[in-house]
């Protein structure tokens, strides 16, 4: 009877065969022969699948590979599934291979829930992925009040592994090679962040059997969820926000609110726009190309008006998405929802602290200090603070499940962006009536940024 | 390292062509010059103030990209600290807390009055600054590194080279190094940052080794064809550009298409690692010297490979290789250093005894009151091809042994 030896080496599987000249048959599709140790080399990810193709070429193993517990585990909470959560958790149970998959939920839904009832249900030591900090330690406070044990954290300065452990993607990528066999599952939260070139190898260096991806938003612009069934699995179950709004999610309303620019500001945005409109004519730049952008930089660089014209697009820019008048009606909309929970959104840091600066407000952004970001959170959430500042990093994660009101000042055209800033404000509450606000200035180009990123059924029937 | 925007080069036919600068061209020597000023100037300054004097600068330049790889070459060797003169969180948090105050007052306020009654009633006062003026563009400059402007270009070039490698899965180094101690140097640091070489060796007519050849990649490189060593092979680069003569060649991805990359010796790039050719200890050209007067049997082989191959990524640098015309036999010596590598080592021989080496090992290994050397006296090699010295071993130890080897193998 052939023998195989596995190990797990640098986030790869190693495979030593006695007994039989080469690989049995089913295993060689997961196998390469590296020459440099004389082994035969496999991706950790597909572990489960190569032990099945072991297996069923009666292969007797020594599994060094795997070095994850199965656990005694039970929720210390008795609490039942919602019917959309009973409805995912079945069809993960169930797919092909079974226990891996990817589950679309909005958020405020249960996502975390959904988790915690996948991994007492396979009750082996689990890792859950998630992209922030904030999320590593509300993960963390979620899972030790279910399971009652405590919880390993890897991420802005944690190092402690346990068998129910949670990390930040970027700890992930970092040590997975070394702890990407202590693991039966691994629940990726805002799992479209995975198929990064960078990320995708926290999902590729581990073993875990189980696998479970959980999205507002999987789809990307790259394509890039190709990347993400093949490393987790396909997706399982997709249940949609009006679906579930007035039940599990908070009723919603957007508004669409075009702001006028102020006469001078206009005059302004005019001039810049029309350099810079016609920079792009003359030198043929197509932004619909993937290209696009960077040709404009480089032609900026180099030709001799260049830098009036990169003046110009900034200027131009700025005005459409934080002039006068835009904070104006932002100021009109604050006093109208006096007391309500707001969270104010931009698309960048400078506009997020133009519009702290001019209201005394709170701002949180990536260059936001742990401790102050922790303060500001935390006095939102115990509703000292009524209204918080953000660019992008409270675009999805951080729970905030007071909010009522979302204001976008200005945003990019991504869908998903749109959707996680609507799913901040979701969060069911009783009597609660949700309000989305989006600023666009009349006459520039954020009203097609806009209709863009509107195309989510979530918006079409509202607004 | 550069991020992607400041990265120089151009795509000569499918080649990625780094711009390095000359060491001495005036225009970029007064260039680096000035931007060493513009940040030593502005120590215990804001480092957002000295970005804004290098932008300055550098919008007077057609590339900005160099200005700015510069001071981005000078930053990633300063240091900083955020700015704790002012209590600016503690501020903020009274500020906050009155401005959350009076929006949940009734009645209608402008935004002006608003912004009035909120420092007001906070009773903080940040002056001039802006309320978020503690942010990094506001962290002080502590030190800028003591470098001439020759020497800002000489890093500036191994850095760009450096981070085109970023975007690289792997590599291939050919080169030529007389000097063991380098290429022991070079090896040590592939193992440090956990890639995987597959080496093969030329040698000349003689047999003599001549050039070694060298790919490099990671454990999982085999598996998929990403980047993800790319910051260890980045990293690696600065410990060949101390052999004698390399050429490198790999294959990198900086933007939606794949270059060519290839660099050698004739680059005239240089590391900062210092200089690391050989230092021949005093005891050991004293040994040398002894044995020559004292064996006629057993000779010192001067030209002996740097390195055995011995398979599984393990590699053995001979302190000293002795032949007797028929027989080669390796000495490898273990200091007090060199624990880590002695396990594997005597790992590899308990399982490989046929293996031509003697390894020595040094007293100072295995403190007495642990148990001393008991644990080497045990194991079964010990007297054959295990030996303890102290300090270092003698000739006549050594002769001891190697004729010990000449016995066992006559038996058979």
């Amino acid at each position: 009877m052939a023998k195989c030896l596995l190990e797990f080496r640098s986030g790869t599987l190693l495979c030593s065969f006695t007994e039989c000249e080469t690989p049995p048959v089913n295993a060689i599709p997961f196998l390469l022969y590296d020459e440099r140790v004389e082994k035969w080399r496999a991706q950790a990810s597909d572990y489960a699948a190569l032990m099945r193709a072991l297996y069923a070429d009666h292969v007797e193993v020594t599994d060094e590979a795997k070095n994850y517990q199965t656990l005694d585990l039970s929720l210390k909470e008795p609490i039942s599934p919602m019917p959309h959560q009973q409805k995912a958790l079945d069809s993960w149970k169930k797919s092909t291979p079974p226990g891996r998959g990817v589950v679309v939920m909005p958020t405020g839904s249960g996502k975390t829930f959904l988790a915690v009832l996948a991994i007492a249900s396979v009750k082996r030591s689990a890792l859950v992925v998630v992209p922030t900090i904030d999320l590593v330690h509300q993960w963390a406070s979620v899972l030790e009040r279910f399971f009652s044990v405590p919880v390993g954290m890897l991420g802005g300065g944690s190092k402690e592994i346990r068998e129910i452990t949670v990390s930040t993607y970027d700890s992930a990528v970092i040590m997975m090679e070394h702890i990407g066999n202590k693991f039966g599952i691994v629940v990726f939260d805002e799992c479209h962040h995975l198929p990064g070139e960078v990320n995708r190898t926290a999902a590729a260096m581990c073993l875990a059997p189980y696998r479970l991806g959980l999205s507002a938003t999987p789809e990307r612009d790259d394509g890039g969820e190709a990347v993400l069934y093949s490393l987790v699995g396909p997706k399982v179950c997709e249940i949609f926000i009006d679906e579930l709004e007035g039940n599990v999610l908070a009723p919603y309303i957007t508004r669409r609110i075009e702001v006028p620019l102020l006469p001078d500001e206009e005059e302004e945005y005019l001039a810049a726009r029309s350099l810079y409109t016609g920079f792009i004519r003359a030198n043929r730049i197509n932004f619909s190309a993937k290209d696009g952008w960077s040709q404009f930089i480089i032609l900026c660089a180099r030709r001799p008006n260049g830098r009036e014209v990169m003046k110009a697009y900034l200027k131009q820019r700025s005005i459409a998405r934080c002039g006068r008048a835009k904070l104006q009606v932002l100021w009109d909309i604050l006093m109208s929802h006096r007391g309500d929970r707001t969270i104010i959104f931009t698309a960048d840091n400078d506009t997020a602290y133009t519009i702290g600066e001019t209201f005394c407000l709170p701002v949180i952004t990536h260059k936001t200090k742990a401790a102050e970001r922790k303060e500001f959170l935390d006095r939102f959430r115990d509703g000292t603070y009524t209204v918080i500042v953000t660019s992008k990093v409270l675009n999805e994660g951080v729970d905030v499940p007071e909010a009522a009101v979302g204001i976008v000042v200005s945003g990019s055209g991504s869908t998903r962006e749109h959707v996680q800033r609507l799913g901040r404000i979701l969060r069911s509450a009783k009597g609660k009536q949700a309000e989305l606000f989006e600023l666009i200035s009349e006459g520039t180009g954020e009203y097609y940024t806009s209709e863009r990123r509107r195309s989510n059924r979530a918006y079409r029937r509202k607004g | 390292m550069l991020t992607r925007d400041l990265l120089r080069f151009r795509n000569l036919s499918g080649y990625a062509r780094p711009a390095f600068l000359e060491e001495t061209d005036r225009k970029t020597l007064d260039l680096a010059a000035e931007l060493l000023e513009t940040w030593r100037v502005g120590v215990e300054s804001f480092r957002k103030e000295t970005e804004d004097a290098v932008n300055a600068l550098s919008a007077r330049w057609t590339d900005m990209k160099l200005p700015k790889g510069l001071s981005k070459v000078i930053a990633d060797a300063s240091r900083f600290t955020g700015d704790d003169s002012a209590s600016y969180p503690e501020d903020r948090a009274k500020l906050f807390l009155a401005s959350a105050e009076l929006l949940k007052s009734s009645g209608p306020l402008a935004p002006e009055t608003f912004r009035q009654t909120v420092f007001q009633r906070a009773g903080v006062m940040f002056r001039e600054n802006p309320i978020y003026a503690d942010l990094p563009d506001y962290e002080k400059i502590v030190s800028v590194p003591e470098w001439t402007p020759q020497e800002l270009i000489t890093r500036y070039n191994c850095v760009l080279a450096q981070s085109l490698l970023l975007y690289s899965s792997s590599l291939e180094i050919t080169a030529e190094e007389p000097d063991p101690a380098k290429l022991r140097r070079f090896f040590k640091q592939l193992r440090f940052l956990r890639l995987l070489a597959t080496v093969s060796m030329d040698q000349d007519r003689q047999g003599n080794a001549k050039r070694i050849k060298v790919y490099i990649d990671g454990p999982a490189a085999i598996l998929e064809n990403g980047t993800k060593y790319g910051l260890q092979l980045a990293s690696f680069f600065p410990a060949f550009l101390q052999l004698q003569s390399w050429k490198m060649s790999s294959v990198i991805k900086p933007g939606t298409h794949e270059l060519k990359f290839v660099l050698d010796s004739k680059s005239n790039l240089r590391g900062h690692f210092g200089n690391l050719s050989a230092y021949i200890p005093e005891e050991i050209k004293m040994f040398v010297s002894h044995f020559r007067q004292t064996s006629d049997h057993w000779k010192i082989v001067p030209d002996a490979p740097p390195f055995l191959n011995l398979g599984g990524q393990m590699f053995l640098f001979p302190d000293l290789t002795f032949s007797d015309g028929e027989k080669t036999i390796h000495l490898e010596l273990f200091h007090k250093w060199h624990e880590g590598q002695l396990k594997e080592r005597l790992e590899f021989l308990n399982s490989h005894p046929e293996t031509p080496i003697l390894i020595g090992i040094d007293r100072s290994l295995f403190p007495k009151k642990e148990g001393g050397d008991s644990v080497i006296k045990e194991n079964p090699l010990y007297g054959e091809k295990i030996f303890l010295f102290s300090g270092y071993p003698g000739v006549e130890r050594v002769l001891k042994i190697l004729n010990g080897q000449q016995q066992s193998t006559d038996l058979f």
